[in-house]
């Protein structure tokens, strides 16, 4: 049965800078700097505009063919044996990106809150709690993204704000990084565009583009939610490196989480607020493997053939779940990231340029019926 | 034989022993029986209630001549109505009419027509249905000749009198709520909205109670399929009684397993008619003073109806209030534990040492303090509510020094975990709506578990819980959060906040209403000043000028 199409572009754009936004953006600031030192925003701002690149050709994509998921479609442009392999690796990379950005999630806690619960529990019980969550249909999970959008952006735009005082221009400039080519920026910004967050924010649109009121809501939708996200991670960058500059964002794992624990309030009124904001890291952890879950879900489904992507929701969970816990420390954690995530890249930024253009010169155009002006 | 033959031969025995099937009730069956004698008629009738207590025949003449008998339940009738309108006028007709019709097939509506006094008349040709109408109170006529029965409706079921409902009190508003009368609770609304648009549709649920259930909305306003659901939904109900309001509620709620109410119910007419102009639909059980409101959605359970009734911002404040209550009773015990067990580096120093020290004599850790404390108030509130009213200021007497003083001297509990019940109750108490207050007080527990667990983690979990399935609820198909998410402006002003009047010009979004404007043409009420310099001297009225 056929959902009726009712997600409208605000939820579309909130649900895109809700996946964007997650964990990731407490490591982002170091991996940014890593290669082009005080480029860093630059380097940033080029990787999301890769990224933005790529969601307007998964949004073009979709405005060809409204009704179908991207399994459905590719089916009609490449074939069908073509089609399942990719959806295939789709499927493969997504429960490996779930499964290591939840695992994160879980280091992170544990370094921080946690250092005695073992981190079955830590991966587990949010996992069961994003299986729920799944259990519902795609409208009303916009609707969940929806509710938990203002509580991830105004925190952070608050973070932003009461670091200002600290911030020393002197420590941002110069924008293209000391001693830099162009070959730096070029790595930079494609592993930046290859980090989790971005799959997720890029492929989370293919699950929405069936169920939107209409293209034009999608293409909306997605557009301002990559532009929302990439201000709110251009801020962070840009308030971490002020904040620190380019040697000491280098050596924490997570600066933005130091970040936290250096601002004050204004007034005495709590000590410390990193718990304050562990709590938002939380919210943007759950929306952010909330989406990817739902990815891997509804291709699963779309894969197998299945009535609908619930089917899958518990299914998938102890997969997910092995996945989380095979990296054996942090840094094997971000080896596998890395690796997986530029791999990733040939998935979700080239593979809907091969079937856009395939699509065109093929002139294959799905149906318009069904949609509601 | 071997053991499994005697097994399922003792199961077998054991099953002749205890039929599995009731006893059937008794349910009285007549034949349907169109056309009938008088005699019969009478006997059928009177064997039906052979000995019954209350069951009265009174013979009468019609006409001085023809031979005729009233059945009525002596306990559910108006005796001193049957006498004066019936029998007294039944008794003095005169027989020439019965000189000039000879037809005796019009005596039925002669009678009607020129004899009897009473308002509410109806012919019945059917014996069970007559059976039926003299259960509810209605007097059944017989007369010799006759192919029918004449049902006057004489009933009259003491009732107590309209007072002011103990659950939904205001301080401005009017004072009247709903009985358990059907028919005055039909009045206080017909009263309220009297306009042709405003339909009561009955309805019969229940085999055995046939309890009438009024729908009521208005046409024009309301969602024509919605009207539709719901008379679906109640059609499908198939129990054998329904006692109260509180039946229909959970057998037409979209999510029964759910902790948080999907219907709305009122005690006062006026939240009823507001909400019926407001394009949801009514219901209302005979026996309840409950009426049952949907679709509800969330914003519904802490709005009162004096938000309406007092200016704007004073109201805002307060119905803001009253959404950090709720709040306030579902996470502070949690909040606490988690900051005192977990995470004492939140709060500044002065203040940790001051927790820290109110603790040094308690025995177990906070999570476990809290939970007995809260078990403990539970209780006490239990009991406030079934305990007979005399000895209820035993009660606070026990509740205030054993649980409260007591139970910090005996350094039981540390005063500040007191101070976090007191906050937790208070604020569970300050919500309008008692079944979404009882729906987030047990939340509590099992997020008081999580956190004890999981610390802040377990707690933020436990949220996403909750708001994710609050999110997920829908209500006849309305989504639970709305106007919050999905998202809606128009009616975010009667959210959060109570917009003025004037500003709420449309009616809910969320329920696809015909009639989209609670305003028709906004005008500008004139803010002039009459009594201004130029207009002080026309107070000495004509005398002047």
């Amino acid at each position: 049965m056929r959902e009726p199409r009712q997600i409208t572009a605000t939820q579309t754009m909130m649900m895109i800078t809700n996946s964007m936004v997650g964990v990731a953006i407490l490591a982002l600031p170091r991996i940014a700097v890593e290669l082009v030192n005080s480029g860093a925003i630059l380097v940033t701002f080029i990787g999301l505009l890769l990224v933005f690149c790529s969601m307007v050709i998964i949004a073009k994509l979709g405005v060809r063919f409204p009704n179908e998921s991207l399994i459905q479609s590719s089916k009609t442009i490449i074939g069908r044996p073509l089609a399942y392999l990719f959806g295939f690796f789709i499927f493969l990379f997504f429960i490996l990106i779930v499964g290591f950005i939840t695992r994160e999630f879980a280091f992170i806690l544990s370094s921080f809150l946690f250092p005695d619960t073992p981190m079955t529990v830590l991966v587990g019980v949010m996992l069961i709690v994003v299986a729920i969550t799944t259990r519902n249909d795609i409208t009303t999970i916009s609707y969940i993204q929806f509710l938990y959008f203002p509580f991830i952006a105004i925190p952070i735009l608050f973070l932003v704000l009461l670091s200002i005082p600290e911030i020393d221009m002197r420590l941002i400039r110069p924008f293209i990084g000391n001693q830099t080519n162009v070959f730096d920026f070029m790595k930079g910004s494609i592993m930046i565009a290859a980090l989790p967050f971005a799959h997720i924010g890029m492929f989370v649109l293919t699950v929405l583009i069936p169920h939107t009121k209409n293209t034009k809501h999608a293409i909306r939708g997605s557009i301002l939610g990559i532009c929302i996200s990439s201000l709110l991670l251009i801020l962070i960058v840009f308030a971490v490196l002020g904040v620190f500059g380019i040697n000491e964002t280098k050596n924490p794992i997570w600066p933005v989480y130091v970040l936290t624990r250096m601002i004050q309030l204004p007034f005495e009124l709590l000590e410390r607020l990193d718990i304050l904001f562990l709590i938002i890291w939380i919210l943007s952890a759950f929306t952010t493997i909330l989406s990817g879950y739902l990815i891997v879900i509804y291709n699963g489904s779309q894969l197998f053939q299945l009535r609908s992507h619930r089917v899958l929701s518990y299914i998938m969970l102890p997969i997910v779940f092995m996945v989380a816990l095979y990296p054996k420390n942090v840094i094997q954690l971000y080896d596998f990231i890395r690796t997986i995530g530029l791999y990733g890249l040939f998935i979700t930024m080239l593979y809907p340029i091969l079937l856009l253009l395939v699509a065109l010169i093929r002139k294959k155009k799905g149906s318009t019926a069904n949609e509601t002006m | 034989m071997n053991l499994w033959q005697a097994f399922t031969q003792k199961r077998k025995r054991k099953s002749q022993e205890l039929p599995e099937e009731p006893m059937p009730i008794k349910h009285h069956k007549i034949e349907p029986n169109n056309i009938f004698s008088y005699l019969d008629a009478v006997n059928t009738i009177k064997e039906q209630f052979n000995n019954e207590h209350d069951f009265r025949a009174r013979e009468i003449e019609v006409f001085g001549e023809i031979p005729a008998t009233l059945f009525y339940l002596g306990s559910l009738v108006d005796k001193e109505s049957i006498s004066k309108d019936v029998i007294q006028p039944l008794l003095l007709a005169p027989s020439e009419y019965i000189d000039k019709e000879k037809q005796i097939e019009n005596i039925s509506e002669l009678i009607i027509k020129k004899c009897l006094y009473h308002a509410e008349v109806q012919i019945e040709d059917q014996i069970p249905s007559a059976v039926t109408d003299l259960l509810r109170g209605n007097t059944i006529l017989l007369i010799e000749g006759l192919q029918n029965a004449i049902i006057i409706n004489t009933k009259m079921v003491d009732k107590r009198s309209i007072t002011q409902p103990d659950t939904e009190q205001v301080i401005r508003g009017p004072r009247d709520g709903f009985i358990e009368s059907l028919e005055t609770n039909i009045a206080l609304l017909r009263d309220r909205i009297p306009i042709t648009d405003f339909k009561v549709k009955p309805l019969e649920v229940g085999s055995l109670t046939k309890s009438s259930v009024c729908l009521f909305y208005i046409d024009g306003i309301a969602n024509q399929s919605l009207i539709k659901d719901v008379e679906e939904r109640l059609s499908k109900i198939d129990i054998d009684r329904i006692l109260d309001a509180g039946y229909i509620e959970q057998f037409i709620q979209d999510n029964p397993r759910s902790p948080f109410p999907q219907v709305k119910n009122t005690e006062r007419p006026d939240v009823a008619a507001g909400n019926l102009l407001e394009g949801r639909v009514v219901l209302m059980v005979d026996g309840s003073p409950f009426a049952l409101i949907v679709p509800a959605t969330f914003i519904m359970f802490y709005q009162s109806s004096e938000d309406y009734n007092e200016r704007t911002n004073m109201m805002s404040v307060i119905r803001f209030t009253r959404l950090v209550s709720i709040v306030f009773s579902l996470i502070t015990p949690s909040a606490y534990v988690a900051v005192i067990s977990y995470h004492p580096e939140l709060i500044p120093t002065a203040f940790s040492v001051a927790i820290t020290s109110g603790r040094a004599g308690v025995p177990f850790p906070a999570v476990i303090e809290v939970f007995v404390m809260e078990a403990a108030m539970e209780i006490l509130r239990e009991a406030t509510v079934r305990m007979p009213k005399q000895v209820g200021g035993a009660l606070s007497i026990v509740g205030v020094l054993v649980v409260g003083q007591a139970a910090v001297m005996a350094g039981f509990v540390s005063p500040i975990t007191v101070v976090v019940i007191a906050i937790t109750t208070i604020g569970s108490f300050s919500t309008p709506a008692y079944s979404m207050a009882t729906g987030f007080r047990m939340l509590r527990f099992p997020l008081l578990f999580m956190t004890g667990v999981l610390g802040i983690y377990g707690l933020v979990l436990g949220l996403i819980v909750i708001v994710n399935h609050l999110v997920s609820l829908r209500s006849f198909g309305v989504p639970y959060f709305s106007p919050i998410s999905p998202m809606n402006w128009g009616g975010m002003r009667d959210a959060f906040i109570r917009a003025p009047l004037r500003w709420l010009i449309d009616r809910p979004e969320e329920l696809h209403v015909s009639n989209k404007k609670r305003i028709e043409n906004p005008k500008e009420i004139p803010t002039t000043n009459p009594l201004g310099p130029e207009n002080q001297n026309s107070g000495s009225g004509g005398k002047s000028s």
